[in-house]
C-alpha cells in the first residue's frame, strides 16, 4: 500500500478545502445582491443635498460597486486570490480586520459553552456505563431527552431573569468587564486579560461568562448525551466490547474502549453545533453585550454592507469548513474504519 | 493510549477548578455602576460606525454623539436653561474656538464675516490653534467628496473666498449672501468643526491628501471636550476628558459608550442604576420609568424632532392635491400624540417651528384629524375610496406603530392603508428613488433656520421625499421672504407666514409631530441637554449637588 493510498483519506480533504471556500465565496457574492436596498443609496440616504448623477457615480465607484456584475465578481475573484475581501462600506476598516479581530472572542465563549456540555456529557455517559443503578440512568436519559427542546437564548433570558433582575447575584449583562477596557493580545478575552496580568478583569469577566456559558451547557448537553448514551447503549453488546469482557481486560480499558467507540456522533453534532454557533451566536452576544462575530453580520445586513457581509459569510464557511474537517479527522482517527480506502472497507 | 487515558481523566478535575477559580473570584461586583461620580456609563443603540461625518459615512445618531463630543466649531448655540434643561438656542450664538466676547464682526453690506479666534488654545494633539486650522478644515469640507456645504454653496463655494488676516483673524467673503442666514447655523452645526491641521496632514497620504480614512476611525485631531480612549468592538467605547478643553475641562472625566441593543433593556439598566443615561429609547419604554425614582427626562417646549409624513406627488393617488389634502385630515394627530407618544410630543404647525425665532409665526395646527373634510375633499377629487401604500422601516418601532394607527383611522375617511415595512436599506433606497408612494419616518431639521426649510423641497434633494417640484409661486414666495430681512426679523415674518401657509397647503411633506427628547437620565447627574443634533452633551453634565 503506497503512502498515498494509506493517506488518501486526508490528503484529499485537504486539496478539496480551498475548492469549496471559492466556490462558496462565489455563491455569496451572487446571494449578497439579491438584498433588497441599494449601499449607494443608503450612503446618500443620510445627507441632506441634492444627489446629482455624478456623486452617485463617483460613490459608486468609491464602494467598488461601478461597472457590471461580472466586472465586480472578476474584482472579487482577483481580491479571493490575494487574500483580500475588500474594506467595510460602513466604517472603512479592512474586512478581514473585521472578521479576525472579533472571531477569537467569538471562539472563546462558544468553545467554553460547547466545551463544558462536552465535559458534562463524557461525565454523564461514563457514570452511564459505569454504575449499574436504574435510578441513575433514567435520570440521564431524562436528561437526554431535553434535547433540542428549549432555545439557548430561552435559557440565557430566564438566566438573566432569575440571576440579574430578581436575585442580583450576577452583575447586569453589560459586556465582559464591569468597567474599563479588555486588554488585546490574542484576541480571546480571558487569556488577553491572563497575559497582562489583569487578574481584576480575569475574574470579572468569569462571573459574566457564568450565565451565558451555563446556558450553553444547559441547553446542549441534552443534545450530545443523546448521541452519546445511544452510542453506549449500541456499542456494549458489540461483539468488541464482549470479546473484551470474556478476555478479561481489565476494566478501565473497556470503559474507555466503548467510549471511545461511541463517540464519534458526540464528535459530529459537536462540530455541527459549533459551526452554527459562528454564526449564530449574535443573540448569546447581543444578550449579554459582548458583541462580536454575530454583531458584525447584523450590522452588515442592516446597512447593506456588502463586503463586509461576503467577508463574514466566507470566514464564517471557511472556519466551519475546517471545523467540519477536524471534526472528520477526529473521528478517522478514533475510529480507523471511518476511513474512505482502507483495507476494513474491501476495497 | 495511556497518555490519552490520563487526559480523560483531567477533564473532570480540569472543569473542578475552573468553577474553582471563578467562585472564588471577586464575586462582590454585581452592580456595575461606577462608583466615581465623575464617571458616567451610557447605553447605546448601536456602536458608533465613523467619527468623521465629512465623507460619505453613515450619519447615525451614535456616529453624531461622536462627531459632536471630539469636534468643536468656531461657534455653538448658547445654551438656555429651562426646567432644569440646557436648550440651545438656535439664534444666539457663542464663541467656542472663535472669541468669547467677539466671536465674529459683520461687515456693513453683511457680506463679510470676519472671525476672531481664541488664543492660547491647543488640539487633542498638543497643536497650538490658529488661523490655519480654520483653514485647512474649510477647504477639506469643500473638497472631500460629501463635504456637505452645499446648502450655502450659492455665496460660498470656493476656498478663495477665505482669508487668513493674521494668525488668529480670518475672514468670509460670502458672495451675495442677502439676508439667508443659514451660513452661521451651518458653522454652528455638523459641517462646522474644525481640525487640527497639523495632526491630519501626518496622517495624510497621496492616495487620501485629507486623511479621510485614518479620522473615519481614529480621533484626537480636534478640540472637542472627549477623545476616544478606548475601543471594544461592538461593546463600547470609552471616552476621556479632554483637560484643555477650551470652554474649560468637563466635570465628568470618563464616559463609557456601553452598546445594549434593546430598548427597553436600556431603561431597565437606568432604572436599577446600572447606567446613567440611557439613549434612544422608545416612548412606550420611556413612559415604563418615567415615575421610577432614579430617572429624570427632559421635556422641552418646542422639540425639532418630528414624525415626517411623506405623500409621494410624482405617482398616483398623490399626485392629486386634493387627495394629499383629504390624507393629513385623516390622521389623528391627537391620538398619535397619546396613544403612540405617550404623551411626549406636541402638534406640528408644519415646518416652521418658534426655534427659529420667526416673530408671531402660528403655533395653530397645520392639520387636525377631521374625516368630514378628508370624505369632501376626496369627493371633490372624484373619489369614495383610495388605495395607499405607507412604507416604512421596520427599524424604528415607535414609527410602524403610528403608520398602523394611521391606516386604522384613516379608513373611515376611505383611505384603504396597507402598511409596508421595509429593512432599512430598503427603506433608504426607495426613499432615495422616490419609488414608493408615501412613507412616514422620523426626522429632524438641523439648521433651524426659516430660509433652510427650502432645502427639503428641492429638486433631487435626498430629503425631498415628497418628489415636490418648485413651483414659480413657491420660489417668489420664498424669494420675497428672503429680500424682506433677516429670518427673525419683523418684516419678514408675514412671508415666512405666507410660505409656511403654502407647504402646509400644498400637503406633500409635512412634520405631523413634533417629540419630546428619547434620552433618560439618572437623577445623579445634572445638566440635561437639548441641542440641535438630539444627542446627549457630556460635557456640561456635572454630578448632581456639585
Amino acid at each position: 500500500m503506497s503512502w498515498y493510498e494509506r493517506n488518501r483519506w486526508w490528503v484529499l480533504r485537504l486539496i478539496r478545502l480551498p475548492i469549496d471556500i471559492f466556490v462558496f465565496a462565489t455563491l455569496a457574492f451572487f446571494l449578497i445582491r439579491l438584498l433588497p436596498g441599494d449601499p449607494v443609496a443608503v450612503a446618500l440616504a443620510t445627507r441632506s443635498d441634492p444627489v446629482t448623477p455624478e456623486l452617485e457615480q463617483t460613490l459608486r465607484v468609491e464602494m467598488g460597486l461601478d461597472g457590471t456584475l461580472w466586472d465586480q465578481l472578476l474584482r472579487f475573484w482577483a481580491g479571493l486570490l490575494h487574500g483580500d475581501l475588500g474594506t467595510s462600506l460602513e466604517t472603512g476598516i479592512p474586512v478581514t480586520q473585521e472578521v479576525l479581530s472579533r472571531l477569537p472572542a467569538t471562539v472563546e465563549i462558544i468553545l467554553l459553552g460547547l466545551g463544558g456540555a462536552f465535559t458534562a456529557t463524557m461525565i454523564l455517559g461514563f457514570c452511564y456505563i459505569r454504575f449499574a443503578n436504574d435510578k441513575l440512568r433514567r435520570g440521564i436519559r431524562l436528561i437526554s431527552s431535553f434535547a433540542t427542546s428549549v432555545p439557548v437564548f430561552v435559557v440565557a433570558i430566564f438566566g438573566i431573569i432569575i440571576f440579574y433582575v430578581v436575585l442580583h447575584w450576577l452583575p447586569a449583562p453589560l459586556g465582559r468587564v464591569a468597567s474599563g477596557t479588555l486588554p488585546v493580545v490574542t484576541g480571546f478575552p480571558l487569556l488577553d486579560e491572563a497575559l497582562s496580568g489583569r487578574w481584576d478583569l480575569l475574574g470579572q469577566t468569569l462571573i459574566r461568562y457564568i450565565l451565558p456559558v451555563g446556558a450553553m451547557v444547559l441547553t446542549y448537553t441534552p443534545n450530545l448525551l443523546t448521541q452519546f448514551i445511544g452510542g453506549l447503549d449500541r456499542e456494549l453488546t458489540q461483539t468488541a466490547t464482549r470479546f473484551q469482557v470474556a478476555a478479561g481486560a481489565r476494566r478501565p480499558w473497556i470503559y474507555f474502549s466503548v467510549m471511545r467507540r461511541s463517540v464519534s456522533s458526540v464528535v459530529v453534532i459537536f462540530g455541527l453545533f459549533f459551526g452554527a454557533l459562528i454564526g449564530g451566536a449574535v443573540v448569546i452576544e447581543s444578550l449579554f453585550g459582548f458583541g462580536g462575530l454575530g454583531q458584525l453580520g447584523v450590522r452588515a445586513v442592516g446597512s447593506v454592507d456588502f463586503p463586509a457581509l461576503q467577508g463574514f459569510l466566507i470566514l464564517i464557511v471557511a472556519f466551519c469548513l475546517v471545523m467540519f474537517l477536524l471534526v472528520d479527522l477526529v473521528n478517522m482517527w478514533l475510529d480507523p474504519r471511518r476511513r474512505p480506502g482502507v483495507a476494513s472497507e474491501g476495497k | 493510549m495511556s497518555s490519552r487515558r490520563r487526559a480523560l481523566k483531567l477533564i473532570p478535575a480540569v472543569a473542578a477548578i475552573a468553577l474553582l477559580v471563578s467562585s472564588c473570584t471577586n464575586s462582590g461586583d454585581t452592580n456595575t455602576t461606577t462608583d466615581a461620580s465623575d464617571s458616567i456609563t451610557v447605553a447605546i443603540a448601536a456602536m458608533p460606525t465613523s467619527y468623521d461625518l465629512e465623507g460619505n459615512w453613515a450619519a447615525s445618531n451614535e456616529n453624531y454623539t461622536l462627531w459632536s463630543q471630539t469636534m468643536v466649531g468656531l461657534l455653538r448655540y448658547k445654551y438656555v436653561e429651562t426646567d432644569g434643561v440646557l436648550v440651545q438656542d438656535f439664534n444666539q450664538y457663542e464663541g467656542v474656538l472663535a472669541d468669547e466676547d467677539e466671536p465674529y464682526t459683520v461687515s456693513d453690506d453683511g457680506q463679510d464675516y470676519t472671525f476672531h479666534l481664541r488664543e492660547g488654545v491647543v488640539s487633542q494633539a498638543g497643536n497650538p490653534f490658529t488661523a490655519q486650522d480654520v483653514y485647512y478644515s474649510i477647504d477639506r469640507k469643500l473638497s472631500v467628496d460629501g463635504g456637505r456645504l452645499n446648502q450655502i454653496k450659492d455665496y460660498f463655494y470656493s476656498i478663495d473666498q477665505l482669508e487668513i488676516v493674521d494668525d488668529y483673524t480670518i475672514t468670509f467673503h460670502l458672495d451675495d449672501v442677502g439676508n439667508d442666514n443659514v451660513f452661521l447655523q451651518m458653522l454652528t452645526g455638523q459641517m462646522g468643526r474644525i481640525w487640527d491641521s497639523t495632526e491630519m496632514k501626518a496622517h495624510a497620504t497621496t492616495d487620501d491628501p485629507w486623511s479621510e480614512d485614518w479620522a473615519a476611525q481614529n480621533t484626537g485631531a480636534g478640540y472637542g471636550p472627549y477623545d476616544v480612549d478606548s475601543v471594544t468592538a461592538d461593546q463600547q467605547v470609552v471616552l476621556t476628558a479632554n483637560e484643555d478643553y477650551v470652554l474649560g475641562a468637563p466635570a465628568i472625566k470618563t464616559v463609557t459608550l456601553q452598546v445594549v441593543s434593546d430598548s427597553g433593556t436600556r431603561a431597565q439598566m437606568l432604572a436599577s442604576s446600572d447606567v446613567q443615561i440611557a439613549e434612544a429609547l422608545t416612548p412606550t419604554d420611556q413612559e415604563s420609568i418615567q415615575d421610577d425614582e432614579n430617572v429624570q427626562m427632559a421635556e422641552v417646549d418646542n422639540p425639532i424632532e418630528f414624525v415626517d409624513l411623506a405623500l409621494v406627488q410624482n405617482k398616483a393617488p398623490f399626485d392629486d392635491k386634493l387627495v394629499r389634502q383629504a390624507f393629513m385630515y385623516a390622521v389623528p394627530y391627537d391620538e398619535l400624540i397619546e396613544q403612540i407618544y405617550r404623551g411626549r410630543a406636541t402638534t406640528s404647525p408644519g415646518w416652521f417651528t418658534p426655534t427659529m425665532g420667526v416673530p408671531g409665526l402660528s403655533t395653530d395646527p397645520a392639520y387636525t384629524y377631521d374625516i368630514d373634510k378628508a370624505k369632501e375633499l376626496l369627493a371633490e377629487a372624484g373619489k369614495s375610496s383610495v388605495d395607499v401604500t405607507l412604507t416604512v422601516s421596520n427599524a424604528i418601532p415607535d414609527i410602524v406603530d403610528a403608520a398602523i394607527m394611521i391606516a386604522s383611522y384613516a379608513k373611515d375617511a376611505g383611505f384603504n392603508v396597507t402598511v409596508e415595512q421595509l429593512a432599512p436599506a430598503e427603506f433608504a433606497t426607495g426613499r432615495l428613488e422616490t419609488t414608493f408612494e408615501s412613507m412616514l419616518m422620523s426626522n429632524r431639521s438641523q439648521q433651524q433656520a426659516p430660509s433652510y426649510v427650502r432645502n427639503f423641497f428641492l429638486p433631487g434633494d435626498v430629503s425631498n421625499s415628497g418628489a415636490y417640484v418648485p413651483t414659480d409661486e413657491w420660489l417668489a414666495l420664498n424669494q420675497v421672504a428672503i429680500d424682506a430681512g433677516t429670518g427673525t426679523s419683523e418684516e419678514a415674518a408675514p412671508y415666512w407666514e405666507k410660505v409656511n401657509e403654502f407647504i402646509n397647503d400644498d400637503a406633500s411633506q409635512l412634520p405631523i409631530l413634533y417629540r419630546q427628547p428619547n434620552q433618560a437620565y439618572a437623577t445623579t447627574l445634572e445638566g440635561m441637554s437639548y441641542r440641535y443634533d438630539n444627542t446627549v452633551d457630556y460635557s456640561v453634565l456635572t454630578p448632581a449637588g456639585s
